[in-house]
Formats: structure tokens, sequence, C-alpha cells
């Protein structure tokens, strides 16, 4: 290779720099969905204003007509509808309620996304420079099939940056001018969802190159087979991704609050962080099948090398990852139900439900055989029935058990917020007054949900094995092998340790040392 | 007095009052459901016949173990009424670096522990007769056909059992013999005009994996006589 980094080596800076730079992208362009949402939450109680609803919700419903018709592929028409269900059920039953801690929440969490947004560029910009020295190849390559897309990211990243900027530094000016503040936020979503399906575009291009890539059309190369799986799946993990972040800083300020009300506020914050996070986690299985679907159909060796041969412990991985998600989210659930008075009598559902997820997340995580991959053969002197699962428990490593414990996982986490939900109809919510633990399981979820990204995010990269463009361009550098399980769980480890440093930082700059200089003012 | 100074007041009534980590008795309780499993897997697991075909190895028995062990550790967790609460900044920057680098640190021992199995390639003679070596092929483990497939009991159960695949592969399309569906089936996979019911299509298209030699091979052997 022409040139390499040197002590790190080109392949692990190209990986640190590109999952802290996703890392980042994912709070910067998820927390914002839902800053402009609650911002709209805690606005001054008025009118549904049917005059304004009704003709919106009616130019979605023609929107998603148009382009269920004209849509080249069923999972593209299903999501389409489905975005636009969500948007029209929200134009129908969403207002905004007054509640001033919507107001606080999404003014807070701005300010951290704002610090965040220079890290994105920075950690960008890294990863942008390790692409073209070392693997400089595959930067002229999609420079050159994609150079339009890269034109059109570098002003909207301008038009963005100017939008969150406004939108964060007008907040206390337009107070009294709320539909305009929103109205800018909303415009600040758009662009920033554009801006990430157009790198996605690229992203997916080398995983799925369409066929006759060096005839294609601008628009194919755009359209390519994995697009929509992976937008989808980003867009509803960047909403998670955002939530739980929102959860960690909630956490952090709660523990350090030295007022009553601030802790009661921290409580309530990391409620709705956590809330979203996980209503927007149970979707993502989901979206990951629709994702995982359209790889399948694209090229079926992608898929056994993922499922079935050298990644399949990756999945193994993910399924502990994901099964612990769950066990933090429904711990710091019944934690909640904990605080609000009388719910006594309903703790007592708490380990049975964590019985059946405990159980459930075991068959998940139960291997088919301890074979490294699909040609490994079993070593010398060692017994078959060691590493193989007995013939009569196959199924427990079947697709069909796997998919049926986390539908049971799924639905016992919404039968616990049923419990919660019935806990408020016999009591009230003592904010503040939750069990310190609770706020360490929120900092445990955030860090398995940055990890579980991580490992989600070498899959797709590694399931092109040793081409940086399937099929299409060879990666010819020494680093083009599948990285074994050890290796890669370290990297990400790695990644994972340096993103909770630069929130640790990004969390004392806007919070401690702001405050500080506030205070001495 | 100011709007900031009226909102520092101490905030002890709102935190609950720190209680012992846990009851000794929950404690117990969960040693003895703990041990009660160990001993199923350890010791019920080794008493089973293998020919019931629910007896667990060594390695799943391990796995079970940590399983169990991990489990009680969190099912201990869930009877803590309420851990202290940290007193000062450094303590709750203390604790916070625990937690996070006790969850990223098991995560990363998740990942380097975990066991994985890889013998050195089998260099067998070759056999000489076709049907003999499409059986050494369909029960290698590459390509692995046997992951998915069964004959006579043994093998996968995500794709249809071979075991009479002569007597059904000469009806399935019109006009081609079980020779040329089978030939068909291997060299083009779930592309194949055919697929059988009941099952996801997922076996690749082993055109260009396996060589011409090696899926006349096959064919012998999944026709038989075997």
């Amino acid at each position: 290779m022409p040139i390499d980094v040197p002590v790190v080596g080109a392949r692990n800076a190209a990986w640190i720099a590109a999952q802290l730079h996703l890392f980042f992208a994912a709070f910067v362009l998820g927390a914002p969905l839902f800053i402009v949402l609650c911002e709209y939450l805690g606005a001054a109680k008025g009118a549904q204003n049917w005059r304004v609803r009704i003709p919106l919700a009616v130019a979605m419903i023609v929107l998603a007509v148009v382009i269920v018709v004209y849509a080249e592929r069923n999972v593209d028409r299903i999501i389409v509808v489905t975005v636009a269900a969500v948007a029209v059920a929200g134009l129908a039953f969403v207002r905004s309620s007054g509640d001033a801690r919507y107001e606080r929440l999404a003014h807070e969490t701005m300010k951290v996304v704002t610090i965040a947004y220079s890290l994105t560029a920075i950690s960008g910009g890294m990863f942008a420079f390790v692409l073209m020295g070392p693997y400089s190849n595959l930067a002229i390559h999609l420079f050159d099939k994609f150079s339009p897309i890269f034109a059109v990211y570098g002003l909207l990243f301008f038009v963005e940056t100017i939008l969150l900027y406004v939108y964060w530094y007008s907040w206390d000016q337009m107070s009294n001018r709320k539909t305009l503040h929103m109205t800018i936020g909303v415009t600040l979503n758009v662009v920033g969802t554009v801006m990430m399906f157009l790198m996605n575009a690229v992203g997916a291009y080398m995983l799925t190159p369409p066929e006759g890539v060096g005839e294609a059309g601008l628009w194919s190369l755009i359209n390519n087979p994995s697009w929509s799986g992976l937008n989808l799946h980003r867009f509803v993990a960047n909403i998670t991704f955002g939530g739980l972040m929102v959860a960690l800083f909630a956490a952090f300020m709660f523990l350090t609050a030295k007022t009553k009300e601030d802790r009661a506020f921290y409580d309530w914050m990391g409620f709705i962080g956590n809330i979203i996070g996980v209503a927007t986690l149970m979707l993502l299985p989901l979206a990951g099948y629709v994702y995982a679907k359209e790889l399948f159909l694209y090229d079926a060796v992608i898929s056994t090398f993922m499922m079935a041969d050298k990644l399949s412990f990756y999945f193994v991985l993910q399924g502990v990852l994901v099964s612990m998600l769950f066990l933090g989210a429904n711990y710091y659930m019944w934690m909640s139900i904990k605080r609000i008075t009388g719910s006594e009598s309903l703790m007592g559902y708490m380990k049975p439900t964590f019985l059946v997820i405990f159980v459930a997340s075991a068959i998940w995580i139960t291997p088919q055989n301890f074979l490294s991959d699909l040609t490994a053969t079993i070593p010398d002197g060692t017994d078959p029935s060691d590493i193989l699962v007995p013939d009569r428990m196959a199924f427990l490593g079947l697709m069909m058990a796997k998919a049926l414990s986390v539908t049971v996982i799924i639905i016992f986490t919404f039968l616990t917020y049923m419990v919660y939900r019935r806990a408020l109809t016999r009591g009230s919510i003592e904010w503040g007054g939750i069990a310190p633990q609770a706020q360490y399981a929120l900092v445990f979820i955030s860090a398995v949900a940055v990890y579980t990204m991580g490992l989600m995010g070498a899959v797709r990269e590694l399931a092109r094995q040793d081409w940086h463009v399937f099929n299409v361009l060879k990666d010819t550098t020494p680093y083009a092998f599948t990285t074994p399980l050890a290796r890669m769980s370290m990297m990400v480890g790695i990644v994972t340790l340096l993103f909770f440093a630069f929130m640790a930082f990004i969390f004392w700059v806007g919070f401690m040392l702001s405050g500080r200089n506030e205070e001495m003012a | 007095m100011s709007d900031r100074q009226e909102n520092e007041r101490p905030v002890e009534s709102a935190t609950p009052k720190p209680t012992r980590p846990g009851t000794l008795r929950g404690l117990r309780a969960n040693i003895g459901v703990s041990v009660a499993l160990l001993l199923v897997i350890w010791v019920g697991f080794t008493l089973l016949p293998e020919s019931t075909g629910v007896s667990f190895g060594l390695f799943y028995q391990g796995f079970f173990s940590v399983m169990v062990v991990t489990g009680s550790a969190f099912f201990w967790l869930l009877d803590l009424d309420s851990v202290p609460h940290p007193r000062s900044a450094i303590g709750v920057l203390g604790s916070l670096l625990l937690v996070y680098l006790g969850t990223v640190g098991f995560m990363v021992l998740v990942g380097v522990a975990f066991p994985q199995f890889e013998g050195a390639p089998a260099e067998a003679d070759e056999p000489q007769d076709a049907t003999a070596r499409g059986g050494a092929l369909f029960w290698s483990a590459n390509p692995g056909c046997f992951l998915c497939h069964s004959i006579d009991g043994a093998g996968g159960l995500r794709a249809p059992d071979l075991t009479d695949l002569v007597s059904v592969a000469g009806d399935r399309v019109a006009g081609v013999s079980a020779e040329g569906y089978i030939e068909a089936k291997i060299r083009q996979g779930m592309e194949y005009e055919y697929l059988v019911p009941d099952y996801t299509p997922m076996m690749i298209p082993f055109e260009g994996v396996l060589d011409d030699d090696q899926i006349s091979d096959l064919i012998a052997f999944l026709i038989g006589p075997r």
C-alpha cells in the first residue's frame, strides 16, 4: 500500500475515525428530531389548529401515494407508508402541553448537540484524511462515481451548520416566535436527514453496487439495492441513540445535581430519554430484518458469510448485547415503577418478568456449535458432542428459536411498560426519588448501545470481505482480512471508550465549566 | 433571595435512604437455585444417555454455567433496595467510570473469551468412486451441505431432507429429469425456478463455487444408491 498510518495501522485508523464520526453523527442527527418535538410539546398549550394540520396530513398522504405508485421496490413502499402513517398520527394526536420541562429538555440537549457538532466535523475530517492517504484508490473510485453527491453534501453541510447555529443561538430571542423557531428546527432536521441519506448511498453502494456499475447512472448508484434498508435502519437507530445519550446526560446530571428541583428534572429527563430510546429500540429488529433481507436478495453470499460463516459469532455477540440492552431497559423501568407511590403490590411481577426475559436471552445466544466458521473442522482430540449442539436440541440454534426469543423479550418489555401504566393509575410519581442504581442502569444501557452500534458497523463493513466495493474494487492492502471476534471486540471497546471520554468532555464544558463561569459572572 | 439561591436547597428529603445491599435471605435463595441448576448442568446432563439426543457436551455445560452465574448475580442485583448516593463530585465520577468501564470491559471479555474451534483441514485419501467422493463432499465442512440438509436423520434442519430426493426430484419441474433437477438446483440455488414449499429460499448458487466434477460427484451421491 502507498501510505500506512504509523503505530496503529491504516485500517485501525480508518476504523476508529469512521466509527467515532458515526457515533457523533448519529447523536447530532438523531437528537434534534426529538428536540424539536420536545420544544413543541413544551410550548404553550393551544388549540390544535386543524386548518394547518388537515392540509399537512392531506399533503403527506398525497406524497406517500405518489411515491408508492412510482417506487421501484416493495421495501420502499412499506417504508413510505409507515412513515406517512406515523406522521399523520402525529398530526392527529400530538399537541403542545405547556409543560416547561420539555422546553428545558430540548434546550439542554441542544446545547450538548451544538458542542458535539464540532467533534462530528473533526472526526469526519480525520476519516476523510485516512481515506485520501492509505486508501486513495478507494477515495478516487468513490469521487469518480459520486462527485455530484459530494458537492451537494458539502453545500448542505454549510446549510446545516448555519441552521444549527441559528436554531441554537436564537432560542431565547425567539421565545415569543416559537412557530418560526420550530420551523428552523424542522428544516434543520430535513437537511440533516437528506445529508445522512446521501452518505448512506455511498456506504450502501460499497456493499451492494448495482448491476453494470460501469455504465450505471448516478440515480442507480444512489438507489442501490441496500440504500432503503440502510436509510430506514440508521434513521430509527439514530433516534434510539439520541434518546439513550439524553438518558446518559440526565444520569450524569442527576448524580451531580445540587438541588431538589434539578434532581427531579433530571430524573424525569432520564425517563423520557430512556422511553424514546427503548420505544425505537423495539423497532430496530424489524428494520434490521428489512435491511438484511435486502442484502440477502442482492447476493446470498453476503448473508451466508454474515449469518453462517465467519461473522456468525458476531451475531451471537449481538444477541448478548441486545439482551443486555433489554435487561438494562427493563431494570430501569422497574426502578421507575418502584418510585410510584402505591406500586408495592406490582413489584411481585418483577422477578418473573426478568426470569422470562433471561431465559429467552439464553436461548437467543446459544450457538449451534462452537466452530469458528463454515469450513472449520473439529480439532483432533475434541469430542464432537462437546462443541456441537445435541441432535434433539438442534432447534436452539435455528433462526426460528432466535426470532421467537426476541419476540418474547419485546413482548415482556412492553408488558413492563403496561405495569408502569397500571402503577400510575394507583399512585403518583415522586420525581427525584428514584434509586441511584437506576442512573447507573442508564449509563450501562448507553454503553451497551454504543458498543452494539460499533459491532454492527463492523459487521456491515466486514461483510464486503476483501473488497472495498463488493465484486468491483478489490482491497489489495495487507489489512484485507476478516477480523477475528476477539480483535473486533477490542477495537469496538477502544472506540466506545474514546466516544464516552469525548462525551464526558462535552458535558463538562457545557454544564460544569460554563455553569461555573456563569456563577463567577 | 434569588431564584437560584431558592433552588439550591438541600436535597436529602428526595434521596432514598441507603440500605444494606440485598438481603441475606435473597442471597441464600439465589445461591441455592444456582447450585441446583449447576448440578443439573454438570451431573444431570452427564447421566443422560447420549441416545436421548439432549445431552449437552463440555462447552455447552460451560456456556450454561456462565449464564447461571450471571443470572444469579443479576437476580441478586434485583434484590438491592438502594445503593448509596455518591457524596462528592469525585465519587460520582468514580462510580460512573466504574460502571462504564465494567460494562465495556465485560463486553470485550465476552468477545475475547468466547470459545471457537478450528481443526487442521482433513487430508484423507480421495475416494475413487463418484458416490463416495460426493458423500465425502456432502459431509465435509466445505461446502457444508449437511449443515442445512439432512440424510437418514443426520444433518441440519433448515433445508429439506434429501434422504428420498431421488423419488421426488424427477417430478418437480415438468420435462426435467431427477439428475437435471439436482444439477440445476446445485448450480442455481435459490435462483432456480422451483423452490421447495415451507422452506426459506436461502441456498446460494454453487456455480463457480464447486467445479463440474464435484457437482457430478454430489449428484451421484444424492441419486444413490448410497
